[in-house]
């Protein structure tokens, strides 16, 4: 399959396909999450209305963490196989991951000011977040910082599979650390430990959030296929 | 009416939370559609005096 889409006129068809079904997938979801979320959705026994900031935090964290392991495989394959697609997928992730990572740390600096009383504590899961957003920061900068944009991308890829370690650091910082963070909530070993009429908001989001990934990473994909081509030419011109 | 902005007194951090988001979320696309359209430009214009070139 890699090799298949590793052509990047059929990546491009491909995701000029997909690029609408991701548009439609991600308004709807986020438009009927944010009414169920907003309106249809009760307060919680013990956090009371403020629970509502659950259907920002979470599906932003849970695409904090799935933008940064899609980077890190992306950036994997385009460092052995050199798939120029999978280095331009990995390029593309990094502002989309760093974006929800923010508005993780973010809305979970909002939330805790009303229920811990802090903004900000320096305990496990929120600098293991901090961490994670500087790592985007980091390649983003790395893969812009030599004049030969090949290198800059292998230095960049580099850093990004070395920093998926920080992915499960994060995952059970809640349970290797005593954390004011509360631990996983959502599933537990025994199931589903959340309500339908909190879950039902919480998946519209979350799907929501992930189909939009998808249609501003076709977007970009695009984008900087087109400046590939720019790069060529200019070059070609230029030696006439 | 008021009484849903409030949000049992928490309104101010609840609508930040979701207001940030938008802006955030928004600003991101709005950017990356703007990245496709300038690139596109670029590379019309590129090829059109290629194609001036090869003529």
């Amino acid at each position: 399959m890699f090799n298949y889409f590793a052509n990047p006129t059929r990546f491009l068809r491909l995701t000029s396909k997909l690029q609408p079904l991701a548009m439609v997938v991600a308004l709807i979801c986020l438009g009927t999450g944010l009414f169920y979320a907003l309106f249809k959705s009760p307060p919680d026994y013990q956090q009371s209305e403020t629970v509502r900031m659950m259907y920002v935090h979470v599906p932003a964290a849970w695409m904090a963490m799935f933008c940064y392991v899609t980077l890190a495989c992306a950036s994997a394959v385009a460092l052995i196989w050199r798939h120029m697609v999978a280095d331009i997928v990995a390029k593309s992730t990094a502002p989309i991951g760093a974006c929800f990572t923010f508005l993780a740390l973010a809305t979970g600096s909002l939330w805790g000011k009303p229920m811990w009383g802090t903004w900000w504590v320096w305990d496990a899961r929120l600098t293991s977040v901090l961490i994670l957003f500087f790592l985007y920061l980091g390649y983003m900068v790395l893969y812009n910082a030599f004049d030969e944009p090949t290198r800059g991308a292998r230095a960049a890829a580099i850093l990004s599979i070395v920093g998926v370690i920080n992915v499960p650091i994060i995952k059970f910082s809640v349970e290797w650390w005593n954390t004011l963070h509360q631990p996983a909530s959502v599933i537990k070993m025994d199931g589903l430990a959340i309500h339908p009429s909190m879950l039902t908001p919480l998946l519209l989001m979350a799907v929501g959030y992930t189909a939009f990934y998808f249609w501003v990473l076709f977007i970009r994909t695009r984008a900087e296929l087109n400046a590939n081509k720019v790069r060529v030419l200019r070059i070609r011109q230029a030696e006439g | 009416m008021s009484e849903f902005f409030s949000m049992g007194g928490y309104g101010s951090f609840i609508w930040a939370a979701f207001g940030l988001s938008a802006v955030v979320l928004i600003g991101l696309f709005v950017q990356s559609q703007r990245f496709l359209k300038t690139s596109e430009a670029e590379l019309s214009a590129l090829q059109d005096r290629e194609a001036d070139n090869g003529a």
